[in-house]
């Protein structure tokens, strides 16, 4: 029963959003969907509970069983607390604490960690470029094509060459970087379709959870 | 030496410093504390109908940091509401000397998004005690029938009514013996716009980046006036259009003033000299006109809006004239320039031609009828496959147009010729030839059959070629069978500046495309109300005419009324539109009132039919005629007024949505031809209606792959059912999951399974998930920690919900652990740092990465890669897959994460769906190289057969 209902409920819309695709009536495309929408936007609130629930279970246990660095809990939590105090006292538009936070805090802290990328992606280069068999020779080749297609001195190389580097990058971009962009779509697109067929039918129950 | 010279410059810094600190002290400037708004003065907005008033006020210091200036509004002096601000950017300021605030036109004053009570804004300190200073962060008039009733009057409200309330949520309210409806005020909601009259008072209220409210300013009050703006049309163009010698009619167009309230009255002839024509607009009956009387023409509201006119022309007597019921004016063709033409606008004032109009309209122009631009025949179509909001107004064939060339001089001499191409949904380009000749020869040097409309060709231009005019013939071909080909030409001329060739106007029977424009007007569902529904350039050969569903209803609010709880709005409704009759019917909301309101109008119809001789008219009054006794016969039933209004809503739906069009071609400069749709047999209107339709037919290839698809599904789950051996092909990533399970177990450290940064309605997610529930299964088995930190809280009670019933399955439901499946947080990196931070403090020895990922993907697996974790991944994310191959042990790409649970699981139900999906790959690929084939050869019917973006 606990499986049961909640798979006949998927079943019954999992059916009625496949009408959506090809149903585009009003009363399909307005009426129903603008109703449904509204209500999924109800349960909405129920899940941030549970995840702030979830959250501070967590750290509260670290922290009262004093595991391996549990100060860093301590200051989850007390960010959770002054940033969902500080939002509820003075509310959240501009000039108020939460905004500041958010501005002098949480922005810089997020460019650093997405800063970090630009060297991440160094070392990752690196460690492909490195021709130790003719596959990676090629993509060794390919890519140093497709860098120089993309900086200055691509264009003034070519300039000086017979053969204009800045075509065979877009040619590699177009070509062969295209066809297997989308072979990889075209099998991206039939998984998904097949997992959504399984759940349609039932077939696929996983996320469904435990319980009979 | 040296160490002196240091100490003087410190002690010189040191002095400046302690400088201007003393200046500082003694320095007079504004601060927080003593800053204050000056020159704050309120105008009326000038040339509108006292529908607005402006505010402007000398802006603070940029030291102040001023976040936002908030204006308070009341009708008395000591009651001021919040409403609106002005914000700006603390850290950028105002640069300006002036700050203005437009308050006109209608804006927000009541929703329900506003407190249930008056609240005072208690931040803003008053600068006398008899001022109170009301409302909250964004609203300033509570939802309070008391307090509102106060501004009765005062504006002019309309409330914004949701379709559903409007036809439901109201009650019948009397007041002053005179019938409303009463909606709730937490239904509806309101918008205001100040008064001609009435007057307002204003505070501007000023705060800083820290949200602390500065010294309100002084109140300033101010009325709006009504002074219509009154602008005579800006241009008038005239000209006699004639067939050989043969004058044929006076054509008139002219260029309406925008925002001018100002239609035209009339059209004035003279044969005087342009002062004394002039004079006679001045005329009085003391100084009487001294010139020949002028010829007048006379506009209606509907000529106004064309602002175009064509006034025929007659032969008598031998002479060429105008004529109207009083009067006739005589036109020499030969002396045309004699003819003064002016035009007038209708307020009251006589507006003559500004001179620069004068001096075009002095002259009346000739022109030949064949310089006409041709009749703009046209047809109105639903759009197919729509939710039935729109239809198209479609007056020429496809066209296309080179739009852009470029050159590429690599290896000989290439050209990019860029093309366009405007068609409809009726009727679409199917393909045209191109031929391109260079100028002075003969034969074409490119000839082209363009069948897949890519937007571009390339070619080689011959190796003489230098720069020459290019001549393009273009011959299109539609997929409409009934259509001949036609043909465009444009000329390709070298610009030595832009270095390309530059594509001229289209031309299409010797006629420049470009030489004029087509306006298409609407008539609504109304008797006479005629609106220019778009003016377009003339290689354009459609609009598209949104006429969408009723959603919102606006309706003037009476009064506020805070003894019934209501806010009261007139009870009358259009309850339908008869196109042929060209008569609204408007009744009332309530039943018996409507009863009273459709006999009387029955009685009128009938009045109109005894007046009427002409039996079309009298039939069409009669057919109107018993539409209303059926209404009334309904009605009889005595109807509840629940059941009355769910019938009109029936009506309104079916007949408020109609439509008829008049397009005209016009070079603006007085030439032009109009065209209506021809009317129906008994001479009414031709009027359209888009339809809702029940089945996008475009998408027929999409659910007949589907449908196979599923039948593919059917037939081979059925097979593994019955012991079919199915053979899957190895996935290696797959195939690792156990040993790298194994290998955490072996080192007693946990796995680190991360589902993805999308919620659970996407797909990948869910095959994540399926993946997590063999993993953890395993991890079960084998009695090693997994933990699952998640992005989305709705994921995160079912992925715990997943892992525990692994553990259960395996047999060991004490070693689950709700904890160690955990919501961190919903932003990106803020995600990336948690999930980085497990991945060092827990030294995971196992990661799996399954699902959507964005930039953070690499973040998490470089950081997994020097902790010396064995990385499974698996995503959809193409943008993604080569971060997971370069930084993981094992990826799953694309298709293989949504093959991986079924891999794993071995179930026949589930290897069934990833056996037929092979199969459906195998029908794609047979159509891909078959319609490649086809397509090389220029068939193109499986092409078409599939939708293309």
């Amino acid at each position: 029963m606990k499986k049961n209902i909640p798979l006949a409920i998927v079943i019954i819309l999992g059916f009625i959003f496949v009408g959506w695709t090809f149903i585009p009536a009003k009363w399909m495309q307005d009426d129903f969907y603008t109703a449904f929408i509204e209500f999924t936007k109800t349960m909405s609130p129920f899940a941030v509970v549970l995840g702030i629930y979830s959250l501070v279970s967590m750290h509260y246990s670290r922290i009262r069983m004093k595991a391996p660095k549990w100060g860093y809990s301590f200051v989850t939590i007390i960010g959770l607390v002054v940033t969902a105090t500080v939002g509820f006292v003075y509310g959240t538009q501009s000039g108020t604490p939460a905004q500041w936070i958010f501005r002098n805090m949480m922005m810089p802290i997020s460019a650093t960690m997405f800063s970090l990328l630009a060297f991440y992606m160094a070392t990752a280069a690196y460690k492909s470029f490195r021709a130790r068999s003719v596959e990676a020779t090629v993509l060794l080749v390919a890519a140093i094509i497709i860098m120089l297609g993309q900086v200055p001195l691509g264009m003034a190389i070519s300039k000086t060459w017979p053969i204009n580097i800045l075509d065979i990058s877009q040619w590699i971009m177009d070509v062969p970087n295209l066809a297997s962009k989308r072979g990889i779509l075209l099998g991206v697109g039939l998984g998904s379709v097949a997992t959504s067929l399984k759940i349609l039918l039932g077939i696929e129950r996983t996320y469904l959870g435990g319980g009979d | 030496m040296h160490k002196n010279r240091s100490k003087s410059w410190l002690s010189l810094l040191l002095c400046l410093i302690a400088l201007s600190f003393s200046f500082s002290l003694f320095a007079e400037g504004i601060t927080v504390e003593n800053a204050k708004i000056e020159n704050l003065v309120v105008e009326d907005v000038p040339g509108d109908l006292g529908s607005g008033l402006i505010l402007k006020w000398k802006p603070l210091p940029n030291d102040l940091k001023i976040l936002e200036y908030r204006v308070y509004r009341g009708v008395t002096p000591d009651s001021l509401f919040y409403s609106g601000s002005v914000v700006l950017n603390p850290v950028v300021g105002f640069a300006g000397e002036e700050i203005t605030y437009l308050d006109s036109g209608f804006k927000p004053f009541v929703d329900k998004s506003c407190p249930g009570r008056l609240v005072t804004d208690g931040k803003v300190k008053p600068l006398n005690e008899t001022t109170n200073y009301f409302g909250t962060t964004n609203n300033g008039y509570p939802r309070d029938l008391e307090v509102l009733a106060q501004a009765n009057g005062k504006f002019t409200f309309i409330a914004q009514i949701d379709k559903g309330v409007y036809y439901s949520r109201y009650d019948e309210v009397t007041l002053d013996e005179e019938l409303f409806s009463g909606y709730p005020l937490g239904n509806v909601s309101i918008l205001a716009r100040v008064k001609e009259g009435v007057t307002y008072y204003y505070s501007i209220v000023p705060i800083n980046e820290t949200r602390k409210y500065l010294t309100p300013s002084v109140i300033v009050s101010g009325t709006p006036i009504s002074d219509p703006l009154l602008t005579p049309a800006k241009e008038l163009y005239s000209v006699l259009v004639t067939d050989g010698l043969t004058p044929v009619s006076l054509n008139f167009d002219w260029e309406n003033s925008v925002g001018s309230y100002a239609s035209q009255a009339a059209i004035y002839l003279f044969t005087d000299e342009l002062d004394l024509a002039r004079s006679y607009f001045d005329a009085t009956e003391e100084n009487p006109y001294q010139g020949s009387e002028p010829f007048i023409i006379t506009l209606d509201g509907q000529i106004n809006e064309y602002a175009k006119y064509s006034a025929p022309i007659v032969l008598e007597d031998g002479l060429y004239c105008l004529k109207n019921e009083e009067a006739k004016f005589v036109i020499d063709p030969e002396n045309i320039e004699n003819i003064v033409v002016a035009i007038q606008a209708n307020s009251g004032q006589t507006f003559f031609l500004n001179d620069n109009s004068i001096g075009k309209a002095k002259t009346i122009q000739t022109a030949s009828i064949k310089e006409t631009p041709k009749v703009p025949t046209f047809n109105v179509f639903d759009v197919p496959n729509d939710k039935g909001d729109t239809q198209i107004v479609v007056w020429e064939k496809p066209v296309v147009e080179i739009t852009k060339t470029s050159f590429v001089e690599k290896l000989g001499k290439f050209l990019v010729v860029n093309y366009d191409f405007f068609d409809y949904k009726a009727e679409k380009l199917k393909s045209f030839d191109i031929k391109l000749t260079i100028d002075g020869q003969d034969e074409p040097f490119f000839t082209h059959n363009e069948f897949y409309l890519n937007n571009i060709i390339k070619l080689s231009l011959p190796e003489d070629y230098d720069n020459n005019v290019i001549h393009a013939e273009i011959l299109v071909t539609t997929n409409n069978p009934e259509t001949e080909p036609y043909t465009f030409y444009q000329t390709l001329k070298f610009d030595k500046i832009l270095k390309a060739l530059i594509p001229s106007a289209i031309t299409k029977e010797d006629i420049n495309l470009n030489s004029f424009n087509y306006e298409v007007y609407a008539k609504e569902a109304s008797p006479n109300f005629v609106t220019v529904a778009a003016k377009v350039v003339g290689k354009m050969n459609n609009y598209s005419d949104v006429i969408s569903y009723e959603r919102y209803i606006y309706e003037s609010v009476v009064a506020f009324d805070a003894e019934s709880g209501k806010v009261l709005t007139p009870d009358g409704i259009q309850v339908w539109y008869d196109a042929r009759a060209e008569k609204a019917l408007y009744l009332s909301k309530f039943a018996s009132k409507s009863k009273e309101l459709l006999a009387a109008e029955i009685e009128n119809v009938k009045a109109e039919i005894a007046a009427t001789t002409a039996q079309n008219e009298m039939k069409i009054l009669e057919e109107y005629q018993a539409n209303l006794v059926s209404l009334q016969t309904e009605l009889d039933k005595n109807i509840s007024d629940n059941n009355w209004i769910k019938l009109v809503r029936k009506y309104r739906d079916s007949s408020l949505r109609q439509k008829s069009y008049k397009v005209f071609t016009t070079n603006n400069k007085g030439l032009f031809s109009s065209y209506e749709l021809p009317k129906n047999d008994d001479g009414t209107f031709q009027y359209f209606t888009p339809i809702s339709n029940q089945f996008d037919h475009e998408k027929w290839a999409g659910l007949v792959a589907s449908v196979i698809f599923a039948i593919l599904v059917g037939v081979y789950v059925n097979l593994a059912k019955k012991g079919v051996d199915l053979y899957i092909r190895p996935i290696a990533g797959i195939q690792e999951i156990d040993n790298a399970i194994g290998r955490a177990t072996e080192m007693g450290r946990p796995i680190l399974f991360v589902p993805g940064m999308s919620s659970i309605s996407v797909v990948a997610t869910l095959a994540a998930l399926s993946i997590l529930g063999k993993v953890a299964k395993k991890a079960a088995e084998y009695d090693t920690r997994i933990l699952v930190p998640t992005r989305d809280y709705i994921l995160m009670p079912i992925a715990q919900e997943i892992v525990k019933e692994a553990h259960i399955e395996a047999g060991r439901p004490d070693t689950f652990d709700k904890n160690s499946v955990f919501f961190v947080t919903t932003d990106q990196f803020a995600y990336v740092a948690g999930v980085n931070g497990i991945m060092i403090r827990e030294k995971t020895a196992t990661n799996f990465y399954m699902g959507s990922y964005f930039a953070e993907s690499l973040l998490m697996t470089e950081t997994g890669n020097i902790t010396g974790a064995i990385q499974i991944a698996g995503t959809d994310s193409v943008t993604q897959i080569p971060f997971f191959i370069t930084t993981c042990d094992y990826t799953l790409i694309g298709e293989e994460l949504y093959a991986a649970s079924a891999y794993m699981s071995k179930e026949p139900m589930i290897l069934g769906t990833l056996k037929a999906q092979d199969y459906f790959k195998f029908i794609i690929l047979f159509f891909i190289i078959v319609g490649t084939i086809l397509s090389t050869a220029k068939i193109t019917f499986l092409l078409d057969i599939f939708p293309q973006k």
